[in-house]
């Protein structure tokens, strides 16, 4: 079926992005142009009865879509909540305490209490099998097929349902993993089965077996959940493709994603960039940062020269006890403060908010619910940057008296301070540690954080984002459309995408063109053969290749993309030019006279889906119109050092060329954009607010 | 500025710049761990950097390696001492490896840069690396034989790298004379000076955005408040004198004489005055560690006492006062050696934290596996006909606690080193790893046990090659607290490629050939408690995981695992 097609039957494009608090809908309309949106609380039990819900606030149905893009935390969660399957792992003889062992330095220097990682497969469930490759990915002991039969028949006795495979050097010869799987598979198709060669062939045994493992932790869930999630909208009439997005920001087919679950980690907050990427492209923007703040954590990804930003693995539950995953994503760094974040007065007299979450339940002293912990949310609505009776347009009042004598005794008496000077303090707080995060995901590779356009989302993103930005020196802020529902949007304009990493140990200088182009080609063929699968008509398809690269003698290497042309010429040394230029952005120096030598060549495969055009607005002139400023109230600002009346505006009533000067509020009805004095606003042609910092 | 300047920081502004000034420490920090070279400093993560104000008190040093707390602070105190304050302009780099001038041991090479901002100096980077080869009598300047400071490789006494930007090229040209891997020794050398050019970058963006002054003060009010914090943490422990006796096996030299270190801790109200009198003289060998060990050993226990929430800085010193007398193992003359320093220091940290368990027996539980095992290899790869150093240091258990079993298989102590996967291991080196594990029972018995040990076990591939270990804790076993039982000795092994084997001394230096094996057993950590106290069904799981034996559950238990298993079948 081709989403191109208009016939009525099936001319929506539907994403649902299911987070810890809320479902959101994003549905775009490709006969009118239309986005439609809904807004649900997460049904944990029954997910795709919050699907149906936020479906139908979005004013859409099931059958008429063609496409349902869908990005969820049930892998991570299950993970965060240890919720997974039963698992056994098989593992190269010698090797079974890998897993626990690590890699044995303590993230908490001085806590003598210190607890490490604990494995999701128990020591008791973890086999070890006679067998074992060279580094050259030579056979020196043939897999031993019998002892395999006897672990697997041993860990169904103990009753698991998946199964995790890990040899040594198998990033350089699977021969071995692929047929332990196979034996596995033949006698017991139930089992969930998953060899690390399948999901990252990248050396470092630790890294492998905890992506596997947590892949076989994750799998028999998911995939019950995908598959469950599937029939329950295809009884609802849904009858078009399925798909779910990846950590990497791509999407691939759910019949891949039962298999990769633990490539779907983080989709929700990749799909954030992803439409970040995406409004960049669409007003000519080539840097921005991606700013998303929830109730829980402010999060931030990089959109670089046009391209967004990726990592090689991550920590899943935190640095001190994280467990490894080693596979391409966005890189997003998280910090701990959100809209429910609490501030307490410390000792010695200093004032700490976060990373403890108020959460929604019982969410910020104002939400009346029972909490009593001053949050950031309280605090934005002592200094009037909330309005008590026009949160949630209206439908939650918020419980200002509350808020103030909560931050009052809690705060501001025992740090002698007076209430608007504890709750602008805590508000300050807050975005320097959120300036950190952001300036950190630029600073870490050597960019000026100046240099970058700030786009912010999440419920909390446009309140705080003009202070994060000045903070940082950063000049202009985009408040895109929708941006509570700013990842369900993303979705729909994201693409399929495959990416892949193969571990190559060689010098630049003598490096084997042939067998490069070779190991390229390879991943690229499988790329594009995964993509073709989904059966999705594409616009074409963009290979990129990018190969981590170090001076002879280093240890960390850095990721470098290089252009096609470079292979055509085997230009050496264009490709050290790239690495050159590469190391100094990042480092601050280079060795044009050094050796480089190669560590990994990886290959991003994308199909190139059909994307919505971003809606144009209504064309109005500098003025906004009468129906758009529906009051005033007084608002704190750290500038004027004092409450100022603030005139407040309604999103939904801006026009595209508006422009309003600060200071401001713009309302609408999940979130709330301050602009400071001395900014500008002005509405482009598809709504994003873009404020213009005044330099201090 | 944004509000009118007070006399002192209001508590918000503080904790502005001092996230502010933390977080632009851990960046140059970041900044240096992936650029530079050294293995070392590419596994071990064995570089530091830190923020200083212009009379060389610490702000801020975010730490990986514990055993780096303030280790630079005494180095820019003696540099500024040869190199006066007065006579510094921008763009200069000051450099310093001298162990009898503030430093560790000649591989640590610390680089400072003066900090400037509109012709005022508000403070100094600095930021210091574990060199792979400083010269000397072997490749990696750890001489296990040495008997004088000139054995270990170059002393490079307080000096300008870089005068006002300019190199000085004669230094430079001394270096390039007397290391052995030139390119790989300037490499981290610039690695260090862009570290260091960042930092001052960053100090100037804040001080563009706040006021030189307002800066300055925060460094004073971060210093202030930690001390603030310290001093509060101390007066809460009741007064009172501790001692604590530790020893090391040998010095590699005199196999049958153990090595004593001693301390006597005495609480009073706000400080903590420790005395290392009783500990042994000065050793022939490297095992001596110069003044400032004793100092950042000291800070890193401290550190492990105080409340999470404290920074490192300058603040802890006031807390503090260290005696060690001259001409013993902690505080040597000119010019014995000192490389290998890493073990004593690690028994400074278990004496000093083994008096402090009688102080706050909260705080601290059972010693720790002791020592960061060190194994390196040199020789010829077969594979490539060039020649290969390879280096790793690895931990062990540790201890149990008051609060819990402690962790087994860690990096312990003042070290803080990864592991280098075996993968990686076995494409650089002709080295193969044949076993990587736990090892069951060496976790001390105790209601909370002690960490387990590691045994990792090499096979040489290469014709011949050197082999060199630095360990211990095979003749004294870490010690388990409050009827907690000892953890298992560390034990080394070679056996031959007909299977004969014979175990090894700590502190070992000769050649391994083709074929030949080298097994390496760390030491378990202490228990906790009486093992009569500890909880059954923790107990029924270490069975169950193989964390210890049937045999072990009996003896230090009393536990029956067969009778517990029937006995459940029973009642089920």
């Amino acid at each position: 079926m081709s989403v191109a097609e208009t016939s009525p039957k099936d001319r929506l494009r539907l994403s649902a992005d299911i987070g810890g608090t809320f479902t959101d809908i994003a549905g775009f309309d490709e006969a009118t142009g239309e986005l439609r949106l809904g807004k649900t609380l997460t049904t944990p039990s029954r997910l795709a009865d919050g699907i149906q819900t936020g479906v139908e606030k979005a004013g859409a149905h099931f059958n008429e879509a063609s496409l349902l893009l869908h990005g969820t935390t049930v892998a991570i969660n299950t993970i965060l909540e240890r919720k997974g399957a039963r698992c056994a792992l098989l593992i190269t003889q010698g090797f079974r305490d890998i897993y626990e062992i690590g890699r044995i330095n303590r993230p908490e220097a001085y806590n003598l209490f210190f607890q490490k990682h604990e494995p999701l497969i128990e020591r008791a469930l973890r086999f070890e099998i006679r067998e074992r490759m060279d580094a050259h990915g030579r056979v020196l002991i043939k897999l031993d097929e019998e002892q395999v039969k006897q672990a697997v028949a041993a860990a169904k006795a103990a009753g698991v349902q998946a199964i995790a495979v890990l040899f040594l050097h198998s990033y350089k010869n699977p021969q071995h993993e692929k047929r332990a799987k196979q034996l596995i598979e033949q006698d017991h198709p139930e089992l969930y089965v998953t060899a690390s060669h399948e999901l990252s062939q990248e050396y470092r045994e630790f890294e492998r077996t905890s992506t596997v493992a947590a892949n076989a932790y994750v799998g028999p869930r998911v995939k019950t959940y995908l598959e469950d999630l599937r029939a329950r909208i295809g009884e609802r009439g849904f009858g078009g493709s399925f798909l779910i997005v990846q950590s990497n920001g791509g999407l691939f087919d759910v019949e891949e994603a039962k298999r990769s679950c633990i490539r779907m980690l983080e989709s929700g907050p990749a799909a954030g960039v992803i439409g970040a990427k995406a409004l960049c492209d669409s007003i000519g923007l080539r840097n921005a940062i991606a700013f998303d703040m929830g109730g829980t954590t402010a999060k931030a990804g990089v959109i670089h020269q046009g391209h967004v930003l990726m990592t090689g693995g991550s920590l899943i539950g935190g640095y001190a006890t994280g467990l490894p995953v080693q596979i391409p994503m966005i890189d997003i760094q998280e910090v701990g403060t959100g809209g429910g974040s609490i501030a307490r007065a410390g000792p010695a007299g200093a004032l700490r908010v976060g990373p403890e979450s108020a959460g929604a339940e019982p969410g910020p002293v104002c939400y009346g619910l029972g909490g009593i912990e001053p949050t950031v949310t309280d605090a934005n609505l002592v200094l009037g940057r909330l309005g008590a009776d026009r949160f949630l347009g209206g439908e939650m009042k918020l419980d200002l008296e509350g808020a103030r004598v909560a931050l009052e005794q809690k705060i501001a008496k025992p740090l002698g301070l007076d209430l608007t000077q504890a709750a602008d303090g805590i508000i300050r707080v807050v975005t320097t540690r959120m300036s950190h995060v952001v300036r950190w995901v630029t600073t870490e590779r050597g960019l000026d954080a100046a240099d970058f356009a700030l786009i912010a989302y999440g419920g909390a993103g446009p309140l705080h984002a003009v202070s994060v930005a000045r903070e940082i020196g950063i000049a202009k802020v985009l408040i895109p459309r929708a941006p509570g529902h700013f990842s369900a949007v993303g979705m729909l304009v994201a693409d399929l995408r495959r990416d892949f990493v193969t571990t190559w140990f060689k010098p630049l200088a003598s490096a084997d063109f042939k067998e490069l182009l070779q190991l390229y080609g390879e991943m690229e063929r499988n790329g594009t053969d995964s993509v073709r699968q989904s059966k999705i008509a594409l616009q074409g398809i963009v290979l990129t290749r990018y190969a981590d690269m170090r001076y002879v003698g280093q240890e960390h290497a850095v990721t470098v993309e290089l252009p096609l042309s470079l292979f055509e010429t085997a230009d050496r040394e264009g490709i050290k030019r790239r690495f050159d230029e590469v190391h100094a952005q990042r480092y601050g120096f280079s060795s044009p006279d050094e050796k480089a030598e190669i560590v990994s060549l990886r290959s991003a495969v994308s199909g190139i889906m059909p994307k919505p055009p971003f809606e144009r607005i209504e064309q109005g002139d500098a003025k906004p119109s009468p129906q758009a400023a529906v009051g005033e109230r007084p608002v704190y600002f750290k500038e004027a050092l004092d409450y100022v009346r603030t005139p407040i505006f309604l999103r939904s009533a801006l026009r595209a060329g508006d422009v309003i000067a600060g200071p401001a509020l713009i309302e609408e009805h999940a979130s709330t954009t301050v602009i400071h004095p001395g900014d500008r606003l002005e509405v482009d042609a598809f709504g994003n607010l873009g404020i213009e910092i005044r330099r201090s | 500025m944004d509000q009118p300047l007070r006399p002192t920081l209001d508590s918000y502004r503080l904790e502005i710049l001092s996230n502010a000034l933390t977080a632009l420490t851990e960046e140059i920090q970041i900044t240096l761990l992936r650029s530079a070279y050294s293995q070392v400093v590419k596994e071990a993560q064995d570089a530091s950097c830190a923020i200083f104000t212009a009379d060389a008190r610490i702000v801020a040093q975010p730490v990986v390696i514990p055993g780096h707390l303030g280790s630079m602070k005494f180095m820019l105190v003696e540099v500024l001492k040869e190199i006066s304050a007065e006579t510094l302009a921008p763009g200069d780099v000051l450099i310093s490896n001298d162990p009898y001038r503030g430093g560790s041991h000649l591989p640590d090479i610390a680089l400072f840069r003066p900090i400037f901002f509109d012709g005022r100096h508000v403070g100094f980077a600095g930021c210091i690396v574990h060199y792979t080869d400083v010269g000397g009598m072997v490749p990696g300047s750890n001489p296990q034989r040495a008997t004088e400071l000139y054995q270990e490789g170059l002393v490079i006494p307080p000096s300008k790298l870089y005068e006002a930007g300019r190199p000085n090229v004669t230094l430079q040209g001394i270096i390039r004379a007397n290391v052995r891997d030139p390119d790989i020794f300037f490499g981290d050398l610039r690695a260090q000076e862009a570290a260091l050019l960042k930092g001052e970058q960053r100090v100037c963006d804040l001080v563009r955005r706040y006021g030189a002054d307002e800066v300055c003060q925060a460094m004073d009010g971060l210093i202030a408040h930690t001390a603030a914090q310290a001093k509060a943490a101390i007066r809460a422990i009741p007064n009172g004198v501790f001692e604590f006796v530790d020893f090391m096996d040998h010095d590699g030299i005199d196999l049958t004489r153990p090595i004593r270190v001693q301390v006597r801790i005495e609480i009073q109200d706000e400080k903590l005055k420790l005395d290392f009198t009783g500990t042994e003289q000065q050793v022939k060998g490297p095992l001596n560690a110069p003044l400032a060990k004793t100092w950042t050993t000291v800070f890193y226990c401290l550190r492990c006492i105080l409340p999470d929430d404290i920074a490192f800085n300058d603040g802890l010193t006031g807390v503090l006062d260290i005696y060690v007398p001259e001409g013993t193992l902690l505080n040597p003359r000119h010019p014995a050696p000192v490389n290998a320093r890493s073990v004593t220091v690690n028994r400074i940290a278990d004496a000093v934290l083994g008096a402090l368990a009688k102080a706050v027996p909260e705080k601290v539980g059972a010693q720790v596996c002791g020592v960061p095992t060190g194994v390196s290899f040199g020789g010829i790869d077969p594979r490539t006909n060039r020649s290969f150093v390879f280096y790793e240091s690895y931990g062990g258990g540790m201890g149990g606690t008051m609060h819990g079993d402690g962790a087994d298989g860690l990096s312990t102590g003042t070290s803080n080193a990864m592991n280098i996967p075996v993968e990686a291991i076995e494409i650089d080196y002709p080295i193969r790893i044949a076993r990587y594990e736990l090892v069951p029972d060496s976790g001390g018995s105790g209601q909370y046990r002690g960490g387990l040990g590691l045994l990792r076990e090499y096979e040489m591939l290469a014709e011949d090659a050197s082999i060199n270990v630095r360990g211990d804790r095979t003749v004294y076993a870490p010690q388990g607290v409050a009827g907690g039982h000892d953890g298992s000795r560390a034990a080394y092994f070679l056996e031959g490629a007909d299977g004969d084997k014979r175990p090894i001394p700590s502190k070992f230096s000769d050649r391994i050939r083709r074929g030949q094996r080298l097994l390496v057993v760390t030491a378990g950590g202490g228990g906790y408690g009486d093992p009569q106290g500890r909880d059954r069904t923790k107990i029924l799981a270490d069975l169950a995981e193989g964390m210890i034996t049937p045999d072990r559950a009996r003896e230090d238990y009393g536990f029956d695992a067969s009778s517990e298993a029937q006995r459940q079948r029973k009642t089920a």
